[in-house]
């Protein structure tokens, strides 16, 4: 017999992806916001909950008529696309603190053929707030099994995967309930709601008491702002000392590899190639953990949807609403996630604008290249009661907000013209984040940064390493080793279009794997300087110190400008074609961002010169 | 009509009749006939978006959507 098929299906925000992760093991994205789930997901139920069935995470919605792409995943979903199979039951999951709110979906689910089960999610935060449903009144109003869970704090998990059980092996069909249009639906969900629920829970005292400043008109936006320059301040401050400790042990080990391996082509792949390109990203580990906590512990108090509210009339300038300031905020982690998170916004126009936009965000993978080059070219001292290199930070930061807004503007006046469709968002309750919860996606954030520099950029530096070498210069040759290969033949052909923008040499080879993605611009330095260091004893020494010796500062701005920009990282731009469905319009972006890059790294260098000199 | 509230103002919601899909969204989210309402905040100097509480839920909403709802 085939593993039946069992879908979870709910409000935005209900717990579903929470209960998903809890029943199969896995650790998806779980966030206090809706919209965080924006594709059907797949896997198996653990062994521990009876296993035999497969169960699926959907998009959260409020009805079976989609507004949006990602519910409309879910309606096509249950409505069994052609080709597509259909679930044998579903779990309707329903946030204990607002039943009227979900009833309204579980209305709809009850007039589809497949069976339902309804999981009652959030119990404890209902019994802490003091409200009492009755359970049993539930089940006999619906017409189908009601069965208490909390997904988090794994209540009644056991009781759910023994109706799961017998739904499957005994499938019953639910009673017909009377309502025909919205109104009448309406009502009927009123009337449910009042009949089940014993004792009104206390209205949520923590978000009141929160919103009350988070939502205020003068503390509000300065409450955005303040937590802004706090990331940053700390993404420097806070980092410093586990980065020393990092990078004196890479130091070490290449130190210890030079002197015990004899002179060779192995050793010069192990010190040059691997340890002088991966090492130099896995310095930049502390900053990433810290930007991730941050980001996830706002993401899960439900500060997001807030940020919407905050940054809705700002974003109303350049034709778009709050709604995008959710999938713009994830772009600070990644684009790609970002680009897929537009699925939550309802009018295409708006959506094909922010993906559009998402590429411009401060990606984490920029972060190594800003973090190094702001190491190198500016002082740690104090400025204004801060770390003077974490307010560069913020300002590099602010630079992509601002090329957003700049950028969007002029998209809004030429290419995607109009008006935003007005805010409408729901601002979920304030919830203590589990620490543990917490603590485990951060650490998985760490592996997949350190997993990825021990895969993609450690075969990215072997390649670096080896175009950087052969072919081998002959020794009656003159020049160094490095121009003589074929990545240095290719730095000097790309070297005249970037010279007016102040990039050096290394920096015009650098940047060819840096489009693979963007952190590798650092991995890649890294190994043109340890096989382009000239003297034994500067191999080895860390790239800061390199970059610093070796570059006017006006380069080093001007590569900070052009990152701003830069249409790098091709699966970004992958993704984004496959979102918009145009290649028209996503080759056309990046045409767009590769001549603005060029312009912006330009000015920078043109102007600083000349204010340096 | 509810798209003129102003911060503070509670009340009850008289008449709606959805006629876009946007307006069908909002029932969805509790902005029935017979639902008690609260503007929780409003935006500095527009005073839009705003922020109501209804059945419990807190929603932020921008006041042309609110334009076809009646409340007393
Ligand atoms: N206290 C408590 N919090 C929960 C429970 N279940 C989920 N949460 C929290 O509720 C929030 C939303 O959970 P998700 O699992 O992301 O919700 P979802 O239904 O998948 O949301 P979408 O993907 O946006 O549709 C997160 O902050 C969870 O930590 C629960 O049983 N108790
Ligand atoms: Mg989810």
């Amino acid at each position: 017999m085939t593993d039946s098929l069992v879908a979870l299906v709910g409000n935005p925000n209900c717990g579903k992806t929470a209960l998903f992760n809890t029943l199969t093991g896995l650790r998806n994205k779980v966030a206090n916001y809706p919209g965080v789930t924006v594709e059907v997901v797949k896997s198996e139920l653990s062994k521990s909950y009876g296993g035999n069935c497969v169960l699926i995470d959907l998009p959260g919605t409020y009805s079976l008529s989609p507004v949006s792409d990602d519910e409309a995943i879910t309606s096509d979903f249950l409505s069994g696309a052609p080709g597509q199979l259909k679930p044998q039951l579903i779990i309707n999951v329903l946030d204990a603190t607002q039943l009227e709110l979900g009833l309204g979906l579980t209305l709809d689910l009850l007039r589809l053929e497949t069976p339902v089960l309804v999981a009652l999610n959030m119990m404890d935060l209902a019994e802490s707030s003091g409200a009492v449903i009755n359970v049993d009144t539930l089940a006999r109003e619906l017409g189908v099994p009601v069965v208490p869970i909390s997904a988090t704090k794994k209540w009644g998990l056991n009781k759910l995967s023994n109706a799961i059980e017998s739904c499957i092996s005994t499938p019953q069909t639910s009673k017909v309930l009377d309502w025909n249009d919205l109104s009448s639906k309406g009502d009927l969900v009123h009337k449910i709601a009042l009949s089940c629920t014993e004792t009104k829970g206390r209205r949520s005292e923590l978000t009141a008491r929160v919103d009350k400043y988070v939502l205020h008109p003068v503390f509000g936006p300065l409450i955005l702002l303040a937590a802004l320059a706090l990331i940053f301040q700390a993404v420097f401050a806070w980092a410093a000392f586990p980065m020393d400790l990092i990078e004196s042990f890479i130091g070490k080990i290449a130190e210890l590899l030079s002197t015990a391996m004899p002179q060779g082509l192995l050793r010069d792949l192990l010190v040059d190639g691997i340890i002088g390109g991966v090492g130099s990203v896995i310095v930049f580990l502390p900053q990433i953990v810290i930007l991730f906590s941050f980001i996830l512990f706002l993401e899960d108090f439900g500060y997001m949807a807030r940020a919407s509210y905050l940054m809705d009339r700002i974003m109303g300038t350049v034709g778009l609403s709050g709604k995008a300031v959710i999938p713009l905020v994830s772009g600070l982690a990644c684009a790609v996630p970002s680009i897929l998170a537009t699925r939550s916004i309802p009018s295409k126009r708006d959506r094909l604008l922010t993906m559009m936009l998402a590429p411009l965000m401060t990606c984490s993978a920029r972060l190594p290249v800003y973090a190094l080059l702001i190491a190198a070219f500016i002082p740690a001292n104090q400025f204004l009661g801060m770390n003077r290199q974490g307010v560069v930070m913020l300002l590099l930061y602010v630079g992509g907000v601002l090329a957003v807004l700049g950028v969007g503007f002029v998209l809004k006046a030429t290419v995607l013209p109009g008006e935003a469709q007005p805010l409408l968002i729901e601002l979920p309750r304030y919830k203590w984040p589990s620490l543990k919860l917490l603590g485990i996606a951060i650490l998985d954030r760490a592996r997949m940064f350190l997993k990825r520099a021990g895969t993609f950029i450690l075969a990215v530096s072997i390649v670096m390493w080896a175009v950087t070498t052969f072919p081998r210069k002959p020794e009656d040759r003159a020049g160094t080793d490095i121009e003589y290969s074929i990545a240095g033949r290719l730095g000097t052909v790309i070297e005249p279009i970037l010279k007016p923008v102040g990039f050096n040499y290394e920096i015009s080879v650098a940047l060819i794997p840096g489009f693979a993605a963007r952190e590798v611009m650092v991995s890649a330095l890294g190994t043109v300087y340890a096989i382009g260091g000239e003297s034994e004893e500067s191999k080895g020494a860390n790239l800061t110190t390199f970059v610093q010796e070796t570059w006017a500062p006006s380069t080093a701005y001007a590569l900070l400008a052009w990152y701003i920009f830069s249409p790098q990282c091709l699966a970004t731009f992958a993704v984004l074609g496959r979102e918009s469905r145009s290649l028209r319009k996503t080759s056309g972006i990046f045409v767009f961002y590769l001549a603005l890059a060029w312009l912006a790294a330009f000015a920078v260098f043109t102007i600083s010169s000349w204010i340096l000199s | 009509m509810l798209s003129h509230a102003k911060k503070g103002d509670r009340g009850q919601i008289s008449k709606f009749q959805p006629k876009s899909p946007e307006e069908v969204r909002l029932v969805e989210l509790g902005f029935k006939v017979g639902a008690h309402y609260e503007i929780v905040e409003q935006a500095p100097f527009s005073k839009d978006p705003l922020v109501i509480e209804i059945n419990g839920v807190r929603i932020a909403v921008r006041r042309f959507l609110l334009n076809h709802i009646e409340v007393i």
